[in-house]
């Protein structure tokens, strides 16, 4: 496992003295250790800190969005050195999907793939944790390894072993791309992907309408609308978003034109309509488009499943049209695709 | 104060002998727990660790009607929903959410700027404290003024023994509200008294972070300008998480809802993490940046409040440490402080 971190710290570490990268997106330790933190490394001392381990939970491709929204201070230069970023094989969907749109071009951005055997859950592990009174204090020094079915948390000298599936992510359960899918460098030995199915969708899709429809009024009465789902998502990179929680109808770039046609989808307000409102207007904004990294369902304060949305809608993709996204760096889109032969009139 | 006894199976019965309030209690949703109203006594899990969102909705909620209005050919209707606030109760808030409240009583019921809808359901609260017996890991209420067994802010205050809830009865409120419900209250013991005081002990002892407050204030002003701000909410993704379930967090927008016609007014729950939250109507932001917005918070709570108030804007709760996607924790930055190298600039 610290081979892997010595790995990644040499290449950022290089990237960066060599001038290759104005900047290296990953993950350092966070305050306790079943827990990473996203950074961005400016200096080579800085890419020392990096780590590769399986508390690395967030997808750095998110990160990369916050170089198009920056305003340049008056006479900066734009920096045109592409941009380095640590990704897994979720994350490197991520990457790929924003090269597919032109959200950037395959050379803005220089990839240090890893492949991947799962990362942990963090609430998880640590429920874990305390259930088996395990030296809290132990943490700052925890060091995470995975080894075929078991998490291993090393401390003080002593191993405790958890199970996989009892402390991994959901996602990774169901993970069929562990190996990035495009990289500039790669670290790790190929990763058996998880077999092409759905299981944790069975329960909802049982479910009769009725019955989601109750399902999913309760998980939205929750819902804060902080739009940390949204704020985390690789896929979302508008400058303004169609649900915006503010009122005022504009930012730092919008035209008067913009201004006047601005539609607010939902209001401020979290009630049960503007919740439901929000959370289908992103469903819609992300057909055929989300990658599955899973992310808004990490980040979700209150707990809301999101996912189940997620997976449906890409499990319904793919069996109706047979498309996946984020696969290669090819321009695909499956909602604005237009061909002149259509036999439908109009596109999206 | 008065001090009983109840037992545990006997407690769903004093639950739903309370009556002419909504009672607010701990539920369980998914992994997390949750505020809402009883609907059924066996809904409340008293056994909770802490809420994901505190309780301060109950009394500030996050969709506030204000008022509904009406045009009318002569004239308009007004119905302001004031005179529609019923009664409420808290039943099971730690002890930080408790003192909390006494917090937002700071800005909410400030001298002559008294907020009416904010003073008339704290007025018609009643707040049920339950001491905990064994803290999260990122828990640091005993560093802020707080603690584990603090009764500050309860009007009855509740200690799970072992084979029962140990009931102090401390305002004329709680008195109130368990009126109905004293056949179900044993007295207490002696026994029950030190009982209290060794899980109290037992509890402090478990505490695994805390920090250290002092002169902190003025090294923050000191380096107001450092890189450090920028360095620790780099991973930053401006969700507001940290505010929104922030038991101190007050911050809110208004706004008007419906058509011409008819419509309501509502207060939304706002924050300084959102780059409208300070946008000027020229498109000038003061605050651009997350470096500057996440100060805002760090100095909000840890300089501000403490200079106008002389009482932390934090009761440490630990929740922005524990939901923030990117793990960005008040304490280490707080504490980081002390360990920047720039002098006064
Ligand atoms: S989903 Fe796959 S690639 Fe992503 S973290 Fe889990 S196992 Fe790794
Ligand atoms: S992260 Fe959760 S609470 Fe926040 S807006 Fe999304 S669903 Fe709602
Ligand atoms: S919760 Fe974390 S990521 Fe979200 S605004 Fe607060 S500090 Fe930033
Ligand atoms: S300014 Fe920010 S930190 Fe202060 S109360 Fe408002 S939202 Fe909370
Ligand atoms: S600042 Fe964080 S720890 Fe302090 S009261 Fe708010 S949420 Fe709790």
């Amino acid at each position: 496992m610290s081979a892997k971190n010595d790995q990644l710290r040499k290449i950022a570490r290089t990237l960066l003295a060599e001038g290759k990268v104005k900047y290296f997106l990953g993950n350092v330790r966070g305050a306790d250790g079943f827990s990473s933190k996203p950074t961005t490394a400016r200096t080579p001392e800085e890419a020392n800190e990096f780590v590769w381990d399986p508390s690395c939970v967030n997808n750095m491709a998110s990160y990369l969005h916050e170089d198009k929204k920056r305003v340049l201070k008056r006479g900066e230069e734009p920096d045109t050195r592409p941009i380095g970023i640590f990704v897994k094989g979720c994350d490197s969907r991520s990457v790929a999907l924003n090269i597919q749109e032109h959200i950037f071009e395959r050379e803005q951005i220089y990839i240090v793939g890893a492949t991947c055997e799962g990362v942990v859950d963090v609430p998880k592990l640590k429920k874990a944790w305390m259930k088996r009174g395990l030296p809290v204090a132990a943490t700052n020094t925890l060091q995470l390894s995975i080894n075929g079915d078991e998490v291993i948390a090393s401390f003080d000298g002593k191993q405790e072993k958890f199970a996989k599936d009892d402390v991994i992510m959901q996602r990774c359960k169901v993970c069929r791309y562990p190996n990035p899918v495009i990289y500039d460098e790669l670290i790790g030995e190929q990763v058996e992907p998880k077999p092409d199915a759905y299981p944790d969708l069975e329960e909802m899709e049982a479910m009769s309408p009725a019955e989601r429809w109750a399902f999913w009024t309760e998980q939205f009465s929750t819902c804060v609308r902080c739009l940390a789902c949204r704020n985390v998502c690789p896929a979302c990179y508008c400058r303004e978003c169609s649900v915006q929680r503010s009122n005022p109808a504009f930012g730092p770039r919008t035209t008067p034109t913009e201004k006047m046609a601005k539609a607010q989808f939902s209001n401020k307000t979290p009630t049960m309509e503007d919740n439901f409102n929000f959370h289908m207007s992103r469903m819609y904004h992300m057909t055929g488009r989300c990658t599955n990294c899973g992310e808004c369902n990490r980040v979700c304060p209150v707990g809301i499943p999101l996912r189940l949305l997620t997976r449906k809608m890409d499990k319904d993709v793919r069996e109706t049209y047979d498309h996946e996204s984020g696969l290669d760096t090819e321009p695909k889109n499956l909602l604005a695709e237009y061909d002149d032969d259509d036999p439908e009139g109009g596109f999206l | 104060m008065t001090t009983y006894k109840i037992s545990k199976d006997k407690m769903n019965e004093l639950l739903t002998s309370i009556k002419g309030y909504d009672v607010y209690v701990p539920t369980e949703m998914g992994d997390k727990f949750q505020f809402r109203v009883m609907k059924d006594a066996g809904d409340a899990k008293l056994g909770y660790s802490q809420s994901a969102k505190p309780p301060k909705d109950v009394i500030f909620p996050q969709n506030e009607v204000l008022m509904n209005y009406k045009i009318q050919p002569n004239g308009f209707d007004v119905e302001n929903s004031l005179d529609h606030i019923g009664k409420f109760v808290i039943f099971g808030i730690r002890n930080c959410d408790a003192r909390a409240l006494k917090y937002l009583d700071t800005q909410m019921l400030n001298g002559k700027y008294v907020d009416p809808y904010y003073a008339k359901r704290r007025e018609n609260t009643t707040v049920v404290g339950l001491a905990c017996n064994s803290p999260l890991y990122n828990c640091f209420c005993r560093s802020v003024g707080a603690g584990p067994h603090h009764k500050e802010g309860h009007d009855v205050h509740l200690t799970e023994l072992d084979d029962g809830y140990l009931v102090e009865v401390i305002t004329d409120k709680g008195k109130e509200l368990l009126a109905n419900s004293m056949s179900l209250l044993a007295g207490s013991s002696d026994a029950d008294t030190s009982k209290q005081a060794e899980l109290k002990q037992a509890c402090e002892a478990k505490f695994v972070r805390k920090i250290d407050v002092k002169g902190n204030d003025k090294r923050m002003l000191d380096i107001f300008e450092s890189d450090y701000w920028r360095d620790v909410s780099d991973g930053c993704i401006g969700c507001g998480i940290c505010t929104l379930l922030c038991p101190t967090c007050f911050c809110f927008d208004i706004q008007d809802i419906g058509s011409r016609k008819e419509g309501q007014r509502v207060r939304v729950w706002d924050s300084c993490q959102y780059p409208e939250y300070t946008m000027h109507a020229s498109s000038h932001n003061p605050r651009p940046g997350k470096k500057e917005r996440q100060r805002q918070r760090f100095f909000h709570k840890y300089v501000y409040s403490y200079k106008n108030n002389q009482m932390l804007g934090c009761v440490g709760c630990g929740r922005c440490i524990n939901q923030c996607p990117t793990q960005i924790d008040i304490i280490d930055v707080i504490e980081g402080v002390k360990n920047v190298k720039e002098g006064s600039e």
